[in-house]
């Protein structure tokens, strides 16, 4: 599969991945950048389901666009590892594999002899690949985790939303999608090492642990060891607005504000020193900076005391405008200023046009070609890419125990044959 | 511990790091962490936002003691340098000439301002790997424009989906992106170079719009506007597919504890864990389809459950019957009273300045491999270590680098 004039960067390592959606974007983010990824895809009679929306008024794996968007790129053998043959061909696959990754509670992986140990004695070169909800020790470690519920344990949802009400979980699976990012750079780390030295390893991140470091700054623990404070939710303020100290209260006011059509995310006080007096300029290239352009307002501890009333000026004259003439036009004058934006929004956006972000993705089966979405990063030599959409269950079942067992078809068939019989 | 543990995955691997504030910071931190120098190379003509800003003890204004700053940068060394200065731009050239990987997150033109642009350093050292994260990007017509976390999670489409739909775009209490998506995806990226610089001996450029990879993470919202043309709304704590799920209010100020039913045999284990409530077997609650018809009063029926009881037993009596079931935690709750998470994840390090500094350890375990997560630098601590060891620069020039305003 090696493509001489695009090489990727993963070309050659075989991934094989039985996760769940903790570790979609996981093997997403290694098929993607070229790494042979097989998911093992279990009978439908197992419960196997996937995600809405579907495509076509279908319900079935195969039209799911949940799974069209993880699954890019991989290829699905369709096997059942808790039969006998089913497990055989998997143990087989195990031993043709650079890399697996699971998304187990600590107890089903050693019932289903995919723990540590029993994979180190087994495959020594094999690299392990496991996400938890809670680490692999200790009175959580079989607790069930999903999204929202590793959200809530790490700390993240207690500082979203708005104070009174329930706190908020970020939407689109960001637990899921934070972990999978921890455990992909650990593999990529292993990987590194067992070039060095051809030994496999374990690699484990907790879902709780990685949605932890997104509270590094607003919750950071010195807040509450040094001080006693603890982070809550502040709504539409950033919850550093809060801060005892003059010069870091200004420096984090940054709100947003609501406009004709929409909302805008205003940082500017964040780039000293010439923030104010471009916010002022901003202000005054639409006529509209009498009362925050008088002179007073130079003064830092002035614009402190007056927060409140800048706000209010701030809200004011953005309610008159639309978000993206006022994004455009702050940032020109180097303001942080974006406006909230919708994935409608995004197909419209003419950065991302200008850098062709967006790929074309065929559907050969369905006659079709979708918008997807591209790159999370340009790599000049091995370029980030989309070569073929999520596989239908079972697709290239033969075609890999072929590639990666050595079986000629008629084997890959029988065997396929017993499996499903 | 086996053998495998001798050598780090990064050993041998220097970088020079120009990375500011958080996103840059955190992208070089697991490669510190696992056994990678990391130079961060600091202009004393701007210094470094972060060390400034807080939280640090009442009244303490040193560089060093900022907890998000330490937090960012564990097991990284410090030169301060004036780039201010065309010697100090030298300098920076003379380090990354016996780098491997250079990295920032300034603004698309800064690097090159300062003549330090890929197109300069691939002279200096032609299989260099090179990582940009501006926010826009190194290309396109708004290249130069600028934000932090805040802008990039409300442009990139995070605070769309996030909150509940009759309620402003408030978008996440941490600046999400720049945690998480934006450092996670650079620190891939530079290992897969690395990777594809073993086997080939080529370096190459690393173009990381945060504003792009930060639209990687909206899952599936994108391709099901292009493919159904519907835009997905708010969904507050609820799932599209389950139900119930979100977070439900329990005894004490504050508390919450989240519950999501994926299953029918989970619903089941919910009904048992409430001790099988008459309401609970009607039969308008006994499909997916029924629950979410019904979310309300189901989501109300559930709350009178938990508001009389303490968020961990609602969480340990659901997780008992094979219920998905978290605490809302907060910082203290982290710190204190999660003994198992404080022992696996969080790090109490000595501080020369101030005693304690209490961070988040190593996020990634890798079996027979210890990561190292020592404390960050104090500005400039090793300027004098690169100068002499590294460059084998003359006690005369160092001191002569002083005198001319280009060290400070």
């Amino acid at each position: 599969m090696t493509n001489i004039e695009n090489p990727q960067a993963l070309e050659g390592v075989r991934v094989l991945d039985i996760s769940g959606p903790a570790g979609f974007y996981c093997t997403k983010l290694m098929a993607d950048m070229g790494a042979d990824v097989v998911r093992v895809d279990p009978p439908d009679a197992a419960g196997d389901r996937y995600p809405g929306p579907f495509y076509g008024g279908e319900s079935d794996r195969d039209h799911s666009i949940y799974r069209w968007h993880y699954h890019t790129n991989k290829r699905s053998v369709l096997l059942d590892i808790n039969s006998f043959s089913g497990r055989e061909i998997f143990d087989s696959l195990l031993g043709a594999a650079d890399v697996l990754v699971e998304t187990l509670r600590p107890s089903e992986a050693i019932v289903l002899g995919l723990d540590g140990s029993s994979l180190r004695e087994g495959y020594p070169s094999l690299i392990h690949t496991t996400i938890t909800g809670f680490g692999d020790d200790g009175p959580y470690s079989d607790y069930k985790a999903t999204d929202i519920v590793a959200q809530a344990m790490g700390g993240l949802m207690a500082i979203t939303g708005f104070p009174e009400e329930a706190p908020d979980q970020l939407g689109g699976e960001q637990a899921y999608h934070m972990a999978s990012l921890h455990a992909a750079v650990g593999t990529l780390l292993a990987l590194l090492s067992r070039d060095m030295d051809s030994m496999g390893r374990d690699v484990q991140v907790s879902m709780q642990d990685c949605v932890s470091m997104a509270t590094l700054q607003t919750a950071n623990f010195n807040y509450y060891t040094w001080d006693g404070i603890i982070r809550s939710r502040t709504g539409l303020n950033h919850a550093f607005s809060g801060q005892k100290q003059a010069s870091e209260r200004l420096s984090y006011s940054r709100t947003l504000y609501k406009c004709k059509d929409g909302w805008i995310a205003y940082a500017a006080h964040l780039a000293p020193p010439n923030a104010w007096r471009n916010t002022v300029a901003w202000m005054a290239s639409y006529g509209a900076e009498q009362e925050l352009g008088e002179q007073r307002f130079e003064d830092p501890d002035v614009r402190v005391s007056e927060q409140e009333r800048i706000n209010q000026v701030m809200a004011d004259f953005a309610a008159q405008r639309s978000a993206q003439e006022l994004y455009h036009s702050a940032q020109k004058l180097r303001l942080l200023c974006t406006p909230v934006q919708s994935v409608a929004d995004l197909l419209k956006d003419e950065q991302l046009d200008d850098r062709d972000w967006f790929v074309e993705v065929e559907h050969p089966d369905i006659g079709e070609t979708f918008t997807y979405p591209g790159a999370p990063y340009k790599l000049s030599e091995t370029p980030w890419q989309i070569r073929t959409r999520a596989p239908l269950v079972g697709e290239h079942t033969c075609e890999v125990l072929g590639e990666w067992l050595g079986l000629s078809s008629d084997e890959a068939e029988k065997l396929v044959a017993l499996e499903s019989s | 511990m086996n053998d495998s543990s001798t050598r780090l995955p990064l050993a041998g691997i220097r970088v020079a790091d120009f990375g500011w504030m958080i996103a840059g910071p955190l992208a070089t931190r697991p490669l510190a962490n696992f056994g990678a120098e990391v130079i961060r190379i600091e202009s004393s003509a701007r210094i470094d936002e972060i060390r400034a800003l807080g939280p640090r003890p009442e009244g303490n204004t040193s560089p060093n003691v900022a907890g998000v700053f330490n937090d960012c940068n564990t097991s990284k060394l410090s030169m301060t340098v004036n780039l201010g200065t065309p010697e100090g731009i030298e300098l920076a050239k003379e380090v990354v000439s016996v780098s491997d990987v250079v990295t920032n997150n300034f603004r698309g033109d800064r690097m090159g301002r300062w003549g330090l642009a890929y197109e300069d350093l691939v002279k200096l050292k032609p299989d260099i790997i090179m990582l940009g994260m501006a926010m826009m990007g190194t290309t396109g017509v708004h290249q130069h424009y600028g934000g932090n976390g805040i802008n990039i999670i409300a442009g990139a489409g995070i605070s769309g989906i996030t909150g509940s739909p009759d309620r402003p775009p408030v978008g996440t209490g941490s600046l999400y992106p720049d945690f998480s998506g934006n450092p996670n995806h650079a620190t891939l990226a530079v290992l897969a170079a690395l990777r594809h610089r073993n086997r080939t001996g080529k370096g190459q450029f690393i173009d990381l719009a945060q504003y792009e990879s930060t639209i990687s993470l909206l899952g599936s919202s994108v391709l099901q506007y292009t493919t159904l043309g519907s835009v997905p709304v708010r969904p507050g704590n609820r799932s599209r597919w389950a139900a119930p799920h979100g977070v439900y209010r329990c005894a004490g100020d504050d508390r919450w504890c989240a519950i999501a039913v994926e299953t029918e045999t989970e619903w089941d284990g919910l009904r048992r864990a409430m001790g099988d409530p008459a309401w609970a077997m009607e039969d308008r609650f006994q499909s997916v389809a029924g629950r979410k018809k019904h979310e309300d009063d189901l989501d109300e029926l559930i709350e009178e459950w938990t508001g009389g009881r303490e968020d961990h037993e609602v969480m340990r009596c659901l997780q008992n019957q094979g219920v998905p079931a978290g605490m809302v935690q907060n910082s203290k709750d982290l710190v204190e009273n999660d003994p198992e998470f404080r022992k696996r994840h969080i790090r109490v390090l000595d501080h020369p300045e101030i005693g304690e500094m209490t961070i988040h350890g190593e996020t990634i375990s890798i079996s027979g491999v210890e990561p190292i997560v020592e404390l960050a630098p104090h500005m400039g601590e090793h300027t004098e270590y690169v100068l002499k060891d590294l460059l084998g620069m003359p006690e005369t020039d160092v001191d002569q680098l002083y005198v001319d305003g280009v060290l400070n």
